[in-house]
């Protein structure tokens, strides 16, 4: 049974390169770039100094470019790993089950750490952990599984403990999880978001975004039991569609380096609905539809 | 060495052909001072570098010279396999290797001796220049596969690595230019040699067995600083020294080219 499907291809010449941004104003650097001489500039991140008496060059060990903040500089590079702060909300996956902990894949330096103390038990008890829990750790999380959790501690070397001491965090179910940079979510009070276009989004400060359809029970939770069971209620194609068509906003606006936060998020699937689903992939459609929510964002700061 | 008994292996009776390949009498410099495709003495090849092509890899970057192709990938900072390394600074591992039809000859797919030392020198030389203080008890894998051996692949080698570095943006001192010489006799430093070049023993005019041999040195430009070099055949110490220098000075001339490479990769993003 033959089907006929269009299947759309460009040349790498003829595609549609991003537009080159204003950096002729900015100082483009690669690694081993003097950035200045003056003994009046701190050395930020993505720079180093040789440590030679009297030698006080800033040179930079990245590639990218140069942004001063005052009297530090640091050097913002193409690439960014996640550097965890106490508090963020984030989206990991699990790598590793180890005695009485798991190893969480957070796109990071190094692999976070969920310890069984810092998950709820089924129910809700508080006790101390047996080693019948320590055995049933499979059963609750495996390898593979996406988990929401939060920032408990950063240790000296950058690795991350995890905690999902909340009714809001814990394994997650049904949905879509898209990946971005790190430095395209913005860090503000909340980062669960039900939009009103009928998915529920978390965003989290690692860069992964997970979409799900609409929390049915009146708590803030995706799961009412502290994330042990997950929702497994058929989603409808309706709701699929919505959950596509987001996280296709989500990946045109993710091209074009715009912040991710509800309002945009939501800007750029209303402005989405004149297209297909699909057809928010290809680069002309992307670009336009970008275009049009940074408009309407520049139009809500007008106003306010 | 160990064999590799998993693949097929080529039948008893074949003979490589280039046993029946007629034997011509190769010259380095023609009489007007040129060589075989119209160089002078020392003048580079154009090289042409990109990066970004692996999608899979953290950075990667692939460096052509001549007929020299090369492809470098790097994957990290990551989580240290094996907690016996425990360390406040990163560890590098390296892998150089030729794919099988890259030489004239078919190299083997298990790494022969040439390419484990090969992988040994480009870790030594990669270590001196990331800035392992940044990455406790992570690692960072590089992956240098050389597409076709045109002459100079360690040296595109070398720079391809760094150019990858970059475009994982993991912290470095610096960028890494590198150049190699074939050198024949007291008088003739060949920069830049290409496969017939670098291979054939025995090209110099009176077969003498002194002063032959081949010069491979990465420079830090930026820095002017050397963090390789390697050496091969029997040279005295001045016939070294000279070579060396005149490495440097043709490596440094590749600095602006990667440095471009490199903004472009900038602008783009």
């Amino acid at each position: 049974m033959s089907s006929n499907k269009t299947i759309e291809m460009k040349l790498p010449s003829k595609r549609q390169k991003n537009a080159v941004q204003n950096v002729s104003n900015r100082m483009l650097v690669t690694p081993g770039d003097v950035i200045t001489e003056d003994t009046i500039y701190m050395k930020g991140h993505g720079t180093y100094g040789t440590n030679i008496e009297g030698d006080k060059r800033v040179i930079a060990s990245v590639a990218g470019v140069v942004e001063p903040i005052n009297k530090l500089i640091c050097v913002k590079p193409l690439k960014t790993r996640y550097n965890g702060e106490v508090g963020d909300v984030i989206v990991g996956r699990i790598k590793d089950v180890q005695q009485k902990r798991w190893k969480v894949e957070t796109n990071s330096r190094l692999d976070s750490v969920l310890h069984l103390s810092s998950v709820n038990l089924r129910g809700g008890e508080l006790r101390r952990r047996s080693a019948a829990d320590e055995f049933a750790m499979r059963e609750y999380l495996k390898e593979g599984d996406l988990i929401s959790a939060e920032i408990q501690q950063v240790h000296a070397d950058g690795s991350l403990s995890l905690h999902t001491r909340s009714l809001r965090y814990g394994k997650l179910g049904q949905g879509c999880c898209v990946v971005v940079s790190p430095s395209l979510i913005k860090r503000r009070k909340n980062h669960m978001h039900n939009l009103s276009c009928g998915v529920s989004i978390i965003l989290g400060n690692n860069g992964y975004v997970w979409i799900s359809p609409l929390v049915k029970t009146a708590t803030d939770s995706e799961a009412g039991d502290g994330g042990f069971d997950f929702d497994k209620e058929p989603v409808t194609a309706d709701d699929r569609e919505t959950i596509c068509r987001v996280r296709n906003a989500i990946l045109c606006l993710a091209k074009h380096s715009v912040m991710l936060y509800d309002t945009s998020v939501q800007y750029a699937y209303d402005k989405s609905l004149d297209y297909e689903a699909k057809h928010l992939l290809s680069d002309d459609v992307a670009s336009e539809i970008v275009d049009r929510t940074l408009m309407e964002i520049d139009l809500l700061k007008g106003n306010a | 060495m160990p064999a590799d008994t998993r693949r097929l292996a080529t039948p008893d009776v074949s003979l490589d052909p280039l046993l029946y390949s007629k034997k011509s009498n190769f010259v380095v410099l023609s009489d007007d001072g040129l060589r075989n495709d119209g160089r002078g003495e020392s003048d580079l090849r154009d090289m042409f570098i990109e990066c970004g092509l692996v999608s899979e890899a953290t950075g990667s970057a692939y460096c052509e010279i001549g007929t020299t192709k090369v492809i470098c990938s790097v994957h990290g900072p990551k989580d240290m396999e094996q907690k016996e390394d425990f360390q406040m600074i990163g560890k590098i591992r390296c892998e150089f290797k030729f794919a099988p039809f890259s030489c004239k000859k078919r190299k083997e797919h298990i790494p022969s001796n040439e390419e484990n030392e090969l992988s040994e020198i480009l870790t030594q030389t990669l270590r001196s220049v990331v800035c392992l203080k940044k990455f406790p008890k992570s690692q960072i894998e590089i992956h240098v596969l050389v597409l076709d051996n045109g002459g100079s692949a360690l040296a595109a080698g070398f720079m391809a690595a760094s150019l990858a570095l970059a475009n994982a943006s993991i912290d470095t001192f610096d960028i890494i230019t590198a150049c190699t010489i074939r050198v024949i006799g007291k008088e003739i430093y060949v920069v830049d040699p290409d496969e017939n070049e670098e291979q054939l023993t025995n090209l110099s005019k009176d077969g003498e067995a002194v002063d032959n041999g081949l010069v491979t040195v990465a420079v830090l430009p930026t820095l002017n600083q050397v963090s390789a070099m390697m050496s091969s055949g029997v040279l005295s110490c001045d016939v070294l020294s000279d070579a060396m220098n005149l490495c440097v000075t043709s490596a440094q001339s590749r600095y602006m080219t990667m440095r471009e490479c490199l903004t472009n990769m900038i602008k783009k993003m």
